[in-house]
């Protein structure tokens, strides 16, 4: 059973980010409704002079009659604070419990960045729906909603991880969880099939793009850690893993078979990568491997807190 | 030879780790991506030599037969682990019937002589300091036996505290042999004091053991004593029956005043008692009346009491039927036997009769045929047709002798060339020289007679005559009816003490060094290295193959 390991970065340190929603800028929507937006709410903005229109019950009175001039009157601004939902969607399958050494798999580094994003979300006061993209529809979405919450993160990721994840998306009940004001994290490694099921994420994503939802794709590639082991050693290698039910998948392997096997990959997630790079959302390849004596540590918190796609979503406390 | 196999062992070892898996398995996520590759484009052997896989079990494993190989070749090898003292005590202890006399106060000579070992094995205990310590336990009487070898304080005291004297005799031969072995062997199982108590005097030839220290403890003090140290009986020649007995009473010590000697009769009566005066040697003979049990008694009884009664078994007088097919009856009328053709107790013939079972006596030719000087040839020393014959008699005898042509017939005494004495054991029968000579009481009488008579109890009861009593023996040492502990020299109680050093001897004369083999350190770092190596195996799984 994969049994998922401690998150090196600690609750401390995620507590030194917040949800920046500030720096949620779109080209395609200046001024748009991401931002906080200002309004007659409870939390106290500013002061402004009174124009035809204005509720009179905010005029403020005291400071209307010591800086105010004979006429004018002073009234008191509000800002609303919105909260912002954030839906992680994890996918769960065969491919993605690979590379098997040294604890940096593509679902355990998915789900520590998971944590790491949904912690984060709940300190700043915001809520969080962990989705897990593959596998039946029952308990494959968990909502929380306060930092009360925090002890359930990883018990529901663990949960994820044990699921059968099968080879259907699980789609069904996305859009619920995703009010305009959304944003919608996918980790994947892109390897599923590009068939029918495919077909209707894309269709999702693009209802969800088009409801001015921020979509943001991760792709996990740990391709390269997967070659230099494959490059190593012996040229006669008996290739095992997902989808491949035979014992006698020999290859003789050199760089150019590899190089084929890399092309293979692309072609693969071209026929995805196309739709969503066209349709303007947010793709960032998390990459790994280059170099072979990875310290998990590190690694981790190189990768998700000082990556340029987190930034965007957060920022450290002043 | 055992280093070449290990070195064949090494060599399997290496060449077990060069042979490697040709195809690597990979679990990779990718897989699938392999589909377009195309396949090795010749099929190989599964499996290839390379370089041996050098990794941590290879290195432990040459390391465990290298172990091994330096064990084997360092069989022999001991390393010092420091000097010791050591002392290695035999104790030997004599169990003879004369220890249980009484010294004083009901303390008996085995009481002191216990005492004695204890306080030697305390002695080597002290001296030594516990160092080195060894023990050996012996006892002797008639044989010399051991008891125990062991460093165990505990168990060789409890061994001593066991032992009992026995009704026996004492025999200084065995433990003088063993004692002498000892200097001849290499192998003296470290025993650097010997320690004898005993009743005896020390003997001179104790001064000769020189790789030992001996210490003869001689833990007797003179008592006075008086005990029967022989009875012997005379016979009728001619009827074997036993006429008298003869009763030697001795002192030891200061002579003996007002004991009283008892002889019982069969019957329970006392047919002799008298109160007796002991100076040295007192004698007395009795004229036997009745076959059955007499008592001989001296009272009160003193220091040593194994000699102060004796029970003797008289033989039941025998009237035989003879059928008596020799011509001169001369004999048969002088020691009046029953002349009976139709069931006799035995056949007095010149030869062998066929298919008859009755016990026979075959009469040679006669004595005093020819005036020659004959020489004896090969004899059965134990056999009791030859109990009190005189050879030099015989001898002078003229016997002619026979040449022995009957069946199953085995000669028993021979002359160079004939045959003089004969049996056969089943149907059983003798052949004797002649008949006893009734002309003259003289040696060849006395001789002739014996041997027909001797013959004739062979015949008639398959043995020569009972004796009056058994001496006890190692194989039965315990006192029973005429079964007597008469030992000589055993009542002597009042023998002259001397010992040859004494326990202040016992102290450490070897230092020794305390060495220990050196394989068992190489054989048990092998194992520990071959644990080392199962767990890695077991925890590691194919990381370390």
């Amino acid at each position: 059973m994969f049994k998922l390991s401690k998150n090196p970065i600690s609750y401390k340190l995620m507590n030194q980010y917040r949800l920046n929603a500030n720096q949620f800028y779109r080209s395609s929507m200046i001024g748009g409704h991401l931002m906080r937006r200002k309004g007659q709410s409870l939390e106290f903005k500013d002061y402004k002079l009174y124009t035809f229109g204005d509720d009179i019950r905010h005029v403020d009175w005291k400071i209307s009659s010591r800086f105010g001039l004979e006429d004018d009157l002073i009234i008191r601004n509000f800002m609303a604070e919105e909260q912002l939902t954030v839906l992680i969607s994890i996918d769960t399958r065969d491919t993605m419990r690979f590379p098997e050494q040294d604890k940096l798999s593509k679902l355990q580094i998915a789900c520590w960045a998971a944590e790491t994003i949904a912690v984060m979300t709940l300190f700043s006061g915001d809520r969080v729906f962990l989705h897990r993209l593959f596998g039946k529809a029952s308990n494959g979405i968990i909502k929380l909603n306060s930092s009360n919450n925090l002890n359930n993160i990883k018990a529901a990721l663990q949960k994820f991880v044990n699921h059968d994840p099968g080879i259907h998306f699980n789609l069904k009940n996305v859009s619920s969880c995703l009010p305009p004001t959304g944003v919608w994290l996918i980790f994947t490694d892109f390897y599923f099939n590009m068939d029918q099921q495919a077909k209707i994420l894309l269709k999702k994503l693009s209802n969800a793009h088009k409801g001015m939802r921020w979509i943001i794709l991760i792709d996990l590639d740990s391709w390269p850690y997967e070659k230099l082991a494959l490059l190593e050693g012996s040229t006669s290698k008996i290739i095992k893993g997902p989808e491949i039910f035979s014992d006698n998948y020999k290859f003789d392997l050199n760089n150019d078979s590899v190089l084929k096997v890399e092309k293979n990959i692309e072609e693969h997630k071209k026929q995805f990568k196309k739709n969503i790079l066209s349709s303007g959302y947010d793709y960032f390849l998390w990459k790994w491997g280059m170099n072979k004596n990875i310290n998990p540590e590190k690694f981790i918190k190189d990768l998700i807190l000082k990556k340029k796609s987190l930034f965007k979503i957060f920022m450290k406390d002043v | 030879m055992a280093g070449l196999f290990l070195g064949f062992l090494t060599g399997v070892c290496v060449a077990i780790h060069m042979v490697h898996q040709r195809f690597i398995v990979h679990r990779i996520s990718s897989a699938k991506f392999f589909k377009n590759l195309p396949p090795p484009k010749q099929k190989r052997f599964f499996l290839r030599i390379g370089l041996p896989k050098l990794n941590l079990p290879f290195f432990i494993r040459l390391l465990i037969l290298l172990l091994l190989l330096i064990a084997i070749l360092n069989f022999e090898k001991e390393i010092s682990l420091g000097k010791i003292k050591s002392i290695g005590l035999w104790v030997i202890l004599d169990t003879s019937a004369s220890m249980t006399t009484i010294e004083k106060k009901n303390i008996t000579r085995m009481d002191i002589a216990k005492n004695t070992a204890v306080k030697a094995i305390m002695q080597a205990q002290k001296t030594s300091q516990n160092q080195d310590l060894n023990f050996k336990l012996s006892t002797f009487d008639m044989e010399l036996k051991d008891i125990l070898f062991t460093k165990d304080l505990k168990k060789i005291k409890k061994a001593i505290n066991e032992i009992k004297p026995r009704a026996l005799g004492t025999d200084l031969i065995s433990v003088r042999n063993n004692m002498f072995f000892l200097q001849e062997s290499s192998n003296d199982n470290n025993m650097s004091h010997i320690i004898v108590i005993t009743d005896l005097p020390s003997p001179t030839w104790v001064n000769k053991i020189e790789k030992q220290i001996v210490i003869w403890k001689d833990i007797a003090s003179c008592v006075n004593n008086t005990g029967i140290t022989r009875i012997h009986s005379s016979k009728n020649i001619l009827s074997g029956n036993v006429q008298k007995i003869y009763i030697e009473i001795k002192s030891y010590g200061s002579s003996m005043q007002n004991r009283k000697f008892k002889i019982i009769d069969p019957d329970k009566k006392i047919q002799y008692n008298q109160t007796i005066n002991i100076n040295n040697i007192w004698k007395k003979s009795y004229k036997i009346e009745k076959s059955g049990e007499y008592i001989i008694q001296i009272l009160p009884n003193d220091a040593y009491s194994l000699d102060d009664m004796a029970i003797i078994e008289v033989p039941k007088k025998q009237i035989i039927k003879a059928d008596w097919q020799i011509p001169d009856k001369r004999l048969l009328k002088k020691i009046k036997w029953i002349n009976n053709k139709k069931n006799p107790n035995i056949r007095v013939v010149s030869k062998i009769i066929k298919n008859d079972n009755t016990p026979a006596l075959i009469i040679g030719s006669g004595y005093n045929k020819n005036n020659k000087t004959s020489i004896t040839g090969s004899f059965i020393e134990s056999s009791p047709l030859l109990e009190d014959i005189n050879f030099d008699v015989v001898e002078l005898s003229g016997i002619e002798g026979a040449d022995l042509n009957y069946d199953n017939f085995y000669p028993v005494l021979s002359g160079t060339d004939k045959v003089w004495i004969a049996q056969r054991d089943n149907p059983p029968a003798v052949y004797i020289p002649g008949l006893p000579s009734v002309e003259k009481d003289d040696n060849l009488y006395r001789m002739s007679a014996t041997i027909f008579f001797n013959a004739i109890r062979w015949l008639l009861n398959k043995q020569s005559s009972k004796p009056l009593y058994t001496i006890t023996n190692p194989a039965y040492p315990e006192p029973y009816g005429n079964h007597l502990a008469l030992h000589e020299d055993e009542g002597n109680t009042n023998k002259k003490t001397l010992s040859y050093n004494d326990l202040d001897n016992i102290h450490p004369i070897r230092i020794i060094d305390n060495k220990s083999p050196i394989w068992p350190l190489f054989l048990m770092t092998a194992m520990i290295l071959l644990l080392i190596e199962r767990l890695l195996l077991i925890f590691g799984k194919g990381k370390w193959l």
